[in-house]
């Protein structure tokens, strides 16, 4: 399997095309940081670390969706077919996170869980239409990076419900498992990106 | 000197320093080479133009020039016949 093969040096349209990604990913870490300050006067539980965590991971996804959703309208030639699934499926997704801090003299629970519950659902089967649309070599990168996801998250459960078990650390609460799954989505799916070559700009020269 | 050893020092050697860690990171009993730019280039077409031809995406082009992907059976036969050369002359596998 090739993977991590040698790297030649860049050429000046692709150092601008990676000097342009740079900038667009700065931006938005910039808009959604706004962003969240704006939101948390609306967030309704105590500074909880699985509530910081699960904040994060949702605006990570929504960041996510903003930088595909730019370099898809900067070059629009690329994956034509699954372009909007690909945006949207970070955006249902962050959002299923985030929605239930918002507190409930902004939403009434009972309509908060349904609502995530319809983007949960709309997540899947945007996720699934990605697969669908999906060449080989995309398919491979979900592939690898669900099982990088998991092979995370089984060891990180092993060492922390083992250490729950023997009284070293505090129970943690399904949501922070929820939100601890979230954070380390981004990461792995990059990495795996990163083997694969999906960050090297178009060589035409 | 083991298999293994030799294995390394023998990547290391033809692809450059940074293909040691690809061989030895998927443990690999080839480096997998492929002349896919080169007859590109020969025609004149963007990986974009390619990839149209072949109907997989530009990056999966990328991916495979640049050595970081291998493509399926179905793919490399498609590629095959598209550039009208036999598989093995645009894909070779080192030992």
């Amino acid at each position: 399997m090739a993977q991590g093969g040698a790297r030649e040096p860049l050429t000046p349209s692709q150092k601008r095309f990676k000097r342009r990604s740079w900038i667009i990913g700065w931006i938005a870490a910039a808009i959604f940081l706004v962003v969240i300050l704006l939101l948390d006067p609306v967030m309704h539980r105590p500074k909880r670390l699985d509530d910081l965590l699960a904040l994060i991971g949702g605006f990570l996804m929504l960041q996510m969706a903003l930088v595909m959703a730019v370099s898809h309208f900067m070059a629009p030639a690329e994956m034509p077919r699954q372009r909007l699934s690909q945006v949207l499926t970070p955006v249902t997704s962050g959002a299923a996170v985030i929605l239930p801090l918002i507190g409930p003299d902004l939403i009434d629970p009972r309509l908060n869980f349904a609502i995530v519950i319809a983007l949960v659902a709309l997540s899947f089967w945007l996720a699934w239409r990605v697969w669908r649309t999906a060449d080989e070599l995309h398919r491979a990168i979900v592939r690898d990076s669900y099982m990088v996801n998991y092979f995370v998250l089984a060891t990180a459960l092993w060492f922390y419900a083992t250490g729950e078990r023997l009284g070293l650390f505090s129970a943690a609460t399904s949501w922070g498992w929820l939100a601890f799954a979230v954070i380390i989505t981004l990461p792995c799916s990059l990495w795996v990106s990163y083997r694969r070559g999906l960050d090297l700009p178009p060589k035409d020269d | 000197m083991s298999a293994a050893t030799s294995q390394w020092k023998a990547c290391f050697t033809w692809h450059g320093k940074y293909a040691f860690h690809r061989c030895i990171g998927s443990r690999s009993d080839f480096c997998m080479k492929n002349q896919m730019r080169e007859l590109r280039m020969r025609r004149n077409w963007s990986q974009q133009e390619l990839a149209e031809r072949l109907g997989v995406s530009r990056q999966t082009i990328n991916a495979i020039e640049a050595e970081r992907y291998d493509p399926s059976l179905p793919l490399a036969i498609k590629i095959a016949k598209l550039f009208g050369k036999p598989v093995e002359t645009i894909f070779e596998g080192e030992n």
